[in-house]
């Protein structure tokens, strides 16, 4: 009987096994292949050296682009959270005759081809000079508007409406209700969304392309060249340095809405 | 549970996106279908013929969705079980199942594809493996196929199936399930009659926003795929960058923002529950 | 704060005040007036308009007809922030983001009152409610019966005219009910403040209010005194919602009121009552198995044991009079109760019949 069990749950355990190693295995195979010392990119590495890591310290194109990628980003974040998340409250806090149909359009530039938005956008801001570094930034904006609006929107949505009754009746006008009671109360969702803007803008390849030229690069659209031209563990250097990055900050992140959920 | 009147004022709040989306997003999505109508001028419908015509355009078209249903099936059923797993583990497994679909948000979407296309290459780490214990003789073809392709992508694509049917299942009322068992139902038969019908709203998000996203794939076809499995993301970049055919460009790039608005309709009514809900506490 | 308030408490009146949710009327016509400085309490069934008034007196909801006059002003279209009414809410809504002291300083920032002022007040009002210790926790750090107390001294702080309370104490278990109850009233004594008190728990309202208005689907059944309403009740509902109550149908003609057969039963009637069908009600202590000898006011009745509880101190008895109505009274519980399908003869005092008309809107 027991070993009947075991059987039955090892083949039932086994879907989820394989799903598990499809979600992690492409982001694990990349850090030892960082540490490889041989010239090309492969896996199982050649031997174990730092070399490819001393080379990206010292190379100026990788450490521009990581400092354009960080600057658009960081504008992004500021830009995004500035415009999404007003409407994010808006959308979780009330409810108004053509809500839904807003949700949906704020909503449509995530599921755009990122083909079609780039080149729109390539012809409509190369009119406005907007190609370079504030292009990136208006791009990226528009692609992570949607996901600052979706999560400022769902911590709106478990705003206690009752407090914003409160604070009418002790004498709060309109607007400073939504300072002084809501603003605290989504903080929490607006850092997520920001979290999802960064990402979103710092991982863009395809608008990224277009929208770039050859002083100004990210890192996805460096590497994306180097990808389609010579592969050296160069990249796998900047994946695992990334991965790094924003594994700790994730965690850091994990741990302290752990904490805040067990005071609550 | 009522909510407060709101006056005008989330008009003032939604007043800045609405702005930047006319600009930024609105604005361009006009220009580049304008192009398809105008380029060369007085094209008028010229190029919506070419396009619907060409065996070529028709491939592309015929790979691009292909591979969108496929993908849509895989992470269906893989993310489904997933999920229903999570929700049945205990709280420590189920944290770890939950960490594992975001760690896929880590790694930049370039590299992780890079990666399979390492593993999966004729000297990749699978065929030497199954080569040197005798498994095979010569090396799988394992890259540059549809298989390289739905594998790549649905990686990609699986936590928006994931995290939809998770969070509808942690909304279901689990004494349902138990009265529908107490009244003779079987595990099997509670399950699918309860559970599955009331948790299908967030699976139906879930597959409807894998299809929209995998549509527009442009990366992870040109990385894995081989020539037959290249969508029209590619023929577009193909019809601007070799033949500066920005008119063809322009009538894709309309057929295939109609097809995802379609499905985004299609879909409307499970994803807005599914997005609107999710929040809530129930 | 206490004895030298500002604003001096002002009557409100409500005028023809009238609220629909579409087809459905929540507050038909309504007038009522609101002493300055009392306590009058809103009670009534679930769904009866209490809360929906409130709002139209708070200013969150617009009456669709009418005016609402706080004094002598028409304050029908002020928005809510600047009535200057404290209100309690059911599940308190304190900000959880903030400290019971900010909490509470919440209404003087509001306002623009000076710092050095705003500590004082909020050290007075933590005082007023007696927990001057908890000034730097978090709401959820409180039990439910502080985190109120903290909600009425957030009310009071701006030192209102008016305070609203919805079910106040609705979500507090029994004896801390009890006892804040006594705490509001004391409250309420020592500060110079109207206070409208919604509860649909009668006994609450009873023990606390000056005045009680009794709703009823939208509507005002009664007003009066809580010893007005529960002993001189004027109509069915009222009678029927404020407590234990015996009644007979019968018939009004010329002023007096006959009960139906079996019951050989004549009552002399107010003016007021007009002619055709009516019951005549008793509260408990005006029925009883064992009258006093030689007082001529009680009439003895035949009735049936429905069921019976022991209640403590007393017997709590269903009668059924005839083969009609039934009433629940209770009783000294000094005698073994009778077991349900006896015959019991129970007395009724004359004098303290209360007789209403059985006709429309009578039927609960
Ligand atoms: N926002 C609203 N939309 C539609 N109908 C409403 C709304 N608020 C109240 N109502 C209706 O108006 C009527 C009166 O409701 P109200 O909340 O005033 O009752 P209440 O006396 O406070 O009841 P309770 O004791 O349950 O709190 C009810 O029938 C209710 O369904
Ligand atoms: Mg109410």
């Amino acid at each position: 009987m027991a070993p009947v069990a075991a059987v039955r749950r090892t083949v039932r355990a086994l879907p989820v096994a394989l799903v598990v190693m499809l979600l992690v295995l492409p982001s694990l195979v990349v850090v030892p292949m960082s540490f490889s010392s041989g010239q090309i990119l492969e896996f199982p590495p050649q031997g174990f050296s730092l070399r490819w890591y001393q080379a990206i310290a010292s190379n100026e194109v990788w450490i521009e682009a990581a400092r354009n990628s960080l600057a658009v980003a960081l504008a992004v974040v500021v830009l995004s959270t500035l415009i999404g998340g007003p409407a994010g409250i808006a959308l979780g806090l009330w409810r108004w005759r053509g809500r839904s149909l807003f949700l949906g359009f704020a909503l449509v530039p995530a599921v755009m081809p990122p083909m079609v938005l780039a080149l729109g956008m390539y012809i409509t801001y190369a009119r406005f000079d907007l190609i370079g570094y504030w292009g990136l930034v208006a791009a990226h904006t528009v692609m992570a508007l949607p996901f600052v609006v979706l999560t400022v929107m769902s911590s709106a949505q478990l705003v206690d409406p009752t407090l914003l009754t409160a604070a009418q009746s002790l004498g709060a006008p309109r607007w400073r209700v939504l300072v002084e009671i809501v603003l605290p109360l989504v903080k929490g969702g607006l850092a997520a969304g920001a979290i999802f803007a960064f990402i979103t803008s710092w991982d863009e390849v395809v608008v990224a392309i277009y929208l770039t030229d050859p002083t100004f690069k990210t890192l996805p659209v460096v590497m994306w060249n180097q990808l389609r031209e010579r592969v050296d563990p160069n990249v796998a250097v900047v994946a695992t340095l990334l991965f790094a990055v924003t594994s700790l900050v994730m965690a850091y992140v994990v741990l302290k809405g752990e904490r805040k959920q067990r005071v609550q | 549970m009522s909510q407060p009147r709101t006056g005008s004022l989330h008009w003032l709040l939604i007043l800045p996106l609405l702005a930047v989306l006319a600009v930024l997003f609105i604005a361009p999505l006009y220009f580049v279908i304008e192009r398809g109508f105008t380029d060369p001028p007085g094209a008028g419908w010229d190029n919506y013929q070419r396009a619907l015509e060409d065996p070529a355009a028709r491939r592309y078209a015929w790979n691009t969705i292909r591979t969108a249903f496929t993908v849509t099936l895989c992470a269906s059923v893989l993310g489904y079980t997933y999920a229903y797993a999570t929700f049945r583990a205990s709280r420590r497994m189920r944290v770890f199942l939950l960490y594992c679909v975001l760690v896929p948000f880590w790694t930049s979407l370039l590299v992780r594809t890079y990666a399979w296309a390492i593993m999966l290459r004729d000297e990749g780490v699978i065929n030497k493996t199954l080569g040197s214990i005798g498994l095979i003789d010569a090396p799988l073809p394992l890259l540059r196929n549809s298989f390289a392709v739905t594998l790549g992508m649905t990686q990609i694509l699986l936590p928006f199936v994931i995290l939809p049917c998770y969070s509808a299942m942690t909304r279901v009322d689990v004494s349902l399930v138990q009265a529908a068992r107490s009244l003779g139902a079987t595990p099997t038969s509670a399950f699918f009659r309860v559970f599955l019908p009331l948790t299908r709203p967030g699976l139906a998000a879930g597959a409807f926003l894998t299809f929209i996203l995998a549509t527009g794939y442009y990366i992870t076809p040109v990385l894995l795929g081989g020539p037959g499995d290249q969508p029209v993301a590619v023929l577009i970049e193909n019809a601007v960058q070799q033949q500066g055919d920005w008119g063809l460009a322009g009538a894709l790039a309309a057929l295939v923002t109609v097809l995802v608005l379609v499905a985004l309709m299609a879909g409307w009514r499970s994803l807005t529950r599914s997005v609107l809900e999710s929040g809530r506490r129930s | 704060m206490s004895s030298k308030s500002p604003t001096e408490a002002v009557p409100v009146q409500l005028r023809g005040v009238t609220k629909r949710y579409g087809s459905e009327t929540a507050v038909a016509p309504l007038d009522l007036t609101v002493e300055a400085g009392s306590f009058v309490s809103f009670l009534g069934p679930s769904g009866s308009g209490k809360t929906t008034t409130l709002k139209m007196i708070s200013g969150f909801e617009r009456p669709d007809e009418g005016a609402v006059l706080f004094g002598a002003r028409d304050i029908t279209s002020l928005p809510p922030e600047q009535r200057g009414v404290g209100v309690v809410f059911q599940n308190y809504s304190l900000f959880p983001h903030m400290s019971v002291a900010r909490n509470i300083e919440f209404p003087l920032r509001m306002r623009g009152v000076d710092r050095s002022i705003r500590a004082r007040k909020v050290r007075e009002a933590l005082e007023l409610v007696e927990l001057p210790h908890v000034a730097h926790r978090r709401p959820h750090e409180l039990s439910g019966g502080q985190q109120q107390r903290i909600a009425i001294a957030r009310a009071l702080v701006f030192d209102p005219a008016l305070l609203l309370m919805d079910e106040p104490l609705g979500a507090l278990d029994r004896r801390l009910r009890e006892s804040m109850q006594l705490e509001i009233k004391a409250l309420h004594e020592r500060l110079d403040v109207t206070i409208i008190y919604v509860t649909h728990d009668q006994e609450e309202a009873l023990a606390m209010s000056d005045q009680i208005v009794v709703f009823n689907q939208g509507r005002v059944e009664q007003v009066g005194t809580p010893q007005a309403v529960y002993g001189r009740p004027r109509t069915l509902f009222v009678a029927d919602f404020l407590g234990e109550s015996f009644s007979v149908s019968g018939q009004v003609a010329d002023g007096v009121f006959a009960a139906d057969a079996p019951v050989a039963l004549r009552l002399d009637v107010d003016a007021g009552v007009g002619n055709g069908p009516a019951r005549a009600i008793w509260r408990s202590g005006s029925v009883t198995a064992s009258p006093p000898a030689g007082d001529g006011s009680w009439a003895p009745m035949p009735t049936t044991v429905v069921a019976s509880a022991f209640a403590g101190d007393r017997l709590k008895l269903k009668l059924r009079v005839g083969s009609g109505t039934e009433g629940i009274v209770s009783m000294g519980a000094d005698w073994p109760a009778p077991p349900p399908g006896d015959a019991l003869d129970v007395y009724v005092d004359r004098k303290r019949a209360v007789v209403v008309g059985a006709g429309e809107g009578a039927e609960a």
